[in-house]
């Protein structure tokens, strides 16, 4: 089978996927006996009989609940995701406002965890068992077990408050003007802006989130690099590649690395799905307006629109970090594409 | 493996010198930190939460005042002068000939008429600021000079004209925007979009951006027709929590932390570079406790509620703040003139218990109370449950505790189905009726849904609501103070306070218990 034709029966596939995402968050939005119309009207003007009856109408909330479903379903292909109860907004347009803070953070902390993780894995593993090798493995069995809201309040308080070595929580300097919006990237926008001074700035308040968020992929990266070199170089190829008298260092990079990227890939795609689809509790401690602070707020307000578009929004990207992994494996390793 | 190292040596150095990076501190804007969170619209005629009061009363103005100093004076705003007619039908203001919006236009009676009839007909929340208060019609009688019209007399009326959402927009620049005040404005206006980013008002400042769940900066007007401010402009800066607040501040990052909790405080009070503002809120957290037969429950008996207000130990409640609280005596707050403070429970356990005993209940009773999330004065409603839990125990009472999530507590509240609650009460403006219009009726308000039924204080409200004379109500109010006393149905456990935390630089700051903040006044 091709690549081409692989690529389209799994983009196929995806299709159903989705919709039965759609169903279930509709179904569990009809299971929770809860009235909306207090959020989207607010306590207050309950008593108001026009002001309800307004909102009822305006919302759809006296049709059947199918047909709720079939206008839910059928906006959703025309790209509408519905109007948030909360902030009045189309949930795309909310999407669109908060996702840029979140990929910011989020391919930050991956090329943190990358850039520091894979390096730090390989010498891990190639030295194992030594003291670099364990002092490596506390670390990061340290940094995957501490909790992000836990380190990232105590770096705060350390870094920011009392050594104000790092910048505090937000995303930019409080007293600092931003630059006009093109991506809703900070760092981008700056770079276009031509500011770079204000690009410090972004940079800057990216230190200590990323730190917290990507330390934790970063655990993850090196305990998979390390366990695949440890594995990789105990193999009957390194020893063939040694035998023939080749400089260790392609030993492991030539050999051994190229196959112990293999599991990588896999880890890599799903942190970074899970990194975008919102850190909660790093973008709270941080106020990082992104979207899962949005999301927490839309799920504690019962704001279905906005939990029912960013769910969808997250199933979405883990469909496509998926698909892109899987593409990824099958040019790695041909294999994959004929099981 | 020495390349590693040295790709690690400059990674380090390049995060080094960005954390370096010098930060141009930006002119005398004061940065405000809070949480800001719950704007849903910039929109004068469409927002209906806390934080656009702050924005609002920052870049519009309104036809009168009510000033932090004395909450029962109605002052002049954009309007010199108003006249009430004989029948109190009528309101007759009269502008200002200064007034100017920041644009340097004039305001006009027009832009007046304009603003309130797109309130109206833009039919949001906010529109009951019209509507619950019998509006009847608004016409220019000259260029200066509004009539308002009322469908029975609303002595209120003229505090409500305080409110923000009732804020003088410039017609031109709204229309301009696609905005419009015809009668179906909530179809056809289009202005929200641009009022969301920007201001059309005469305020000491202009809103040039919003930024949802990140901040909203202002700048200085300076056009300011009273001319213009000591600032060069305001940013409300969202925070979390109030201990990132505080960090922000002690930092100097920011100028202001605006409603902290008071561990934060007391943090605080320990930094010689800040200082504390303690505001005194109209924000009332009450134990309300049904009176209805319709429960079967011992509470419909007065006396079991007696008992249950005689055995909470208020000081106990108010230490969980910290001690940044007050108390007044029923559902009208200290400083509403005829809030009576002396008339308020305190403890007393054999008073409660003689009065259980006389009810026939000498070894207590079980029964739940009904608590949201959320918060008042820094304590979580839990906190509070538990401590009246623990306070009605000691007379027998034993109360079981059932929390839900804010909206699922409003449903079933609403839907008179909870006998017992804890629950909170914020004003939207100055006038007493915005307690006795709540708190007294079977058919409407929150008394409605504790299925309250006091004919006695229902007939106090609606005397309260008719009379004029502001000696003649204070003395009503007094006696319904005295009659929720006994009723025992609605009792305040906390009148919160509110407290600020400034860097000890800035000056003229004023807390003000319905927009939060006075901007205009303030220097650093």
């Amino acid at each position: 089978m091709s690549l081409v034709r692989y690529i389209a029966r799994r983009l196929i596939l995806t299709a159903p996927m989705l919709f039965g995402i759609t169903l279930v968050l509709f179904l569990i939005y009809n299971l929770v006996q809860v009235d909306p119309l207090v959020m989207i009207i607010g306590e207050r003007a309950m008593d108001n009989p026009q002001l309800v009856e307004a909102a009822i109408r305006k919302w759809g909330l006296d049709r059947p609940v199918w047909e709720q479903y079939v206008t839910y379903v059928t906006n959703i292909l025309r790209g509408d995701l519905g109007t948030s109860f909360l902030t009045r907004r189309p949930v795309l347009d909310d999407l669109r406002t908060h996702l840029p803070a979140t990929v910011e953070l989020a391919v930050s902390s991956l090329l943190f965890a990358v850039i520091l993780g894979i390096p730090l894995g390989i010498l891990a593993g190639i030295y194992f068992g030594s003291l670099f090798d364990r002092a490596v493995w506390f670390i990061s069995l340290l940094n995957g077990s501490l909790p992000p809201f836990w380190t990232g309040l105590i770096f705060l308080f350390v870094f920011y408050y009392s050594l104000g070595i790092t910048p505090g929580p937000g995303r930019f300097p409080p007293r600092m003007e931003r630059p006009p919006t093109f991506s809703g990237l900070l760092t981008v926008d700056s770079i276009v802006a031509g500011n770079f001074e204000a690009l410090g700035g972004a940079l800057s308040h990216l230190i200590l989130p990323t730190v917290i968020l990507g330390g934790f992929t970063l655990a993850l990266v090196l305990r998979v690099t390390r366990a695949a070199i440890v594995e990789e170089m105990r193999r009957e190829y390194v020893r063939t590649a040694r035998s023939k008298g080749l400089a260790e260092r392609l030993v492991v990079v030539r050999h051994a690395l190229r196959n112990a990227l293999l599991p990588l890939v896999t880890i890599i795609g799903l942190a970074f799905a899970g990194l975008l689809s919102g850190a909660v509790m790093t973008e709270t401690v941080f106020d990082w307006a992104g979207l899962g602070q949005y999301l927490v707020r839309a799920a504690a307000s019962l704001d279905y629109p906005a939990i029912q578009g960013g769910t969808l929004l997250i199933a979405v990207i883990y469909v496509i970090v998926n698909l892109c992994v899987d593409v990824l494996y099958s040019v790695l390793d041909p294999r994959v594409r004929h099981g | 493996m020495r390349r590693l190292f040295a790709l690690f040596l400059i990674l380090a150095l390049t995060i080094g010198f960005i954390a370096q990076a010098p930060v141009r501190a930006q002119s005398n804007a004061l940065i405000v930190a809070g949480r800001f969170v719950d704007v849903i619209t910039l929109d004068p005629g469409r927002a209906f939460e806390t934080t656009n009061l702050i924005v609002h009363h920052a870049t519009y103005e309104t036809l009168l005042n009510i000033n932090a100093d004395d909450l029962s004076k109605i002052v002049p705003g954009l309007a010199e002068s108003y006249s009430i007619s004989e029948d109190g039908l009528e309101y007759t203001f009269v502008l200002n000939p200064n007034a100017k919006f920041a644009s340097g236009n004039p305001v006009t009676a027009e832009d007046v008429r304009f603003s309130w009839t797109r309130l109206l007909n833009l039919k949001g929340n906010p529109s009951s600021y019209l509507t619950d208060f019998g509006f009847k019609s608004i016409e220019v009688v000259d260029e200066r000079t509004v009539k308002v019209t009322l469908e029975a007399p609303q002595p209120a009326f003229a505090s409500v004209v305080t409110a923000p959402a009732l804020s003088v927009l410039e017609k031109a620049v709204v229309v301009a925007q696609g905005g419009t005040d015809a009668a179906d404005a909530d179809q056809t206006d289009a202005a929200k979009d641009w009022l969301d980013q920007n201001s059309a008002g005469s305020g000491p400042f202009i809103l040039t951006r919003w930024s949802p769940n990140s901040e909203i900066v202002m700048v200085r007007n300076e056009n300011y027709w009273r001319g213009p401010v000591a600032l060069e402009g305001v940013t409300l800066r969202v925070t979390n929590d109030a201990a990132s607040a505080l960090q922000l501040v002690a930092r100097g990052d920011a100028d202001i932390a605006l409603g902290v909790d008071a561990d934060t405080a007391e943090q605080a009070r320990n930094n010689a570079d800040l200082k504390l503002n303690i505001g005194q809120t109209l924000n009332l957290l009450y134990l309300g406790i049904s009176s209805s037969d319709y429960f079967q429950l011992p509470i419909s008996d007065v006396r079991v509620r007696q008992a249950i207000a005689n055995a909470i130990d208020y000081d106990g409640v108010i230490a969980l703040t910290g001690g940044f609280a007050e108390r007044p005596a029923a559902m009208l707050p200290l400083g509403i003139a005829g809030s009576d403070p002396s008339l308020r429970y305190t403890r007393n356990l054999d008073k409660a218990k003689a009065l259980l005993a006389e009810a026939g209940y000498p070894n207590g009773f079980s029964m739940k109370l009904h608590i949201g999330g959320g918060s008042t004065a820094g304590v979580p409603r839990e906190v509070i449950a538990a401590k009246v839990q623990a306070d009605l125990a000691e007379v027998g009472i034993q109360v079981e505790i059932d929390q839900q999530t804010t909206a699922n507590f409003l449903t079933a509240f609403r839907a008179q189905e909870l006998p017992m609650v804890i629950s909170a009460w914020t004003p939207d403006y100055l006038d007493a009726t915005m307690w006795t219009a709540f708190f007294s009726k079977a058919d409407s308000g929150v008394s409605r849904r504790l299925r309250m039924d006091e004919p006695k204080i229902a007939e106090l409200a609606d005397k309260i609501a008719a009379e004029r004379d502001p000696e003649a109500r204070a003395a009503l109010l007094t006696e319904y103070v005295k009659a929720h006393v006994d009723a025992a149905i609605f009792i305040p456990l906390l009148q919160e306070q509110y407290i600020d935390v400034l860097r000890s630089n800035v000056e003229g700051y004023v807390f003000h218990p319905v927009y939060l903040t006075e901007f205009a006044g303030v220097r650093k």
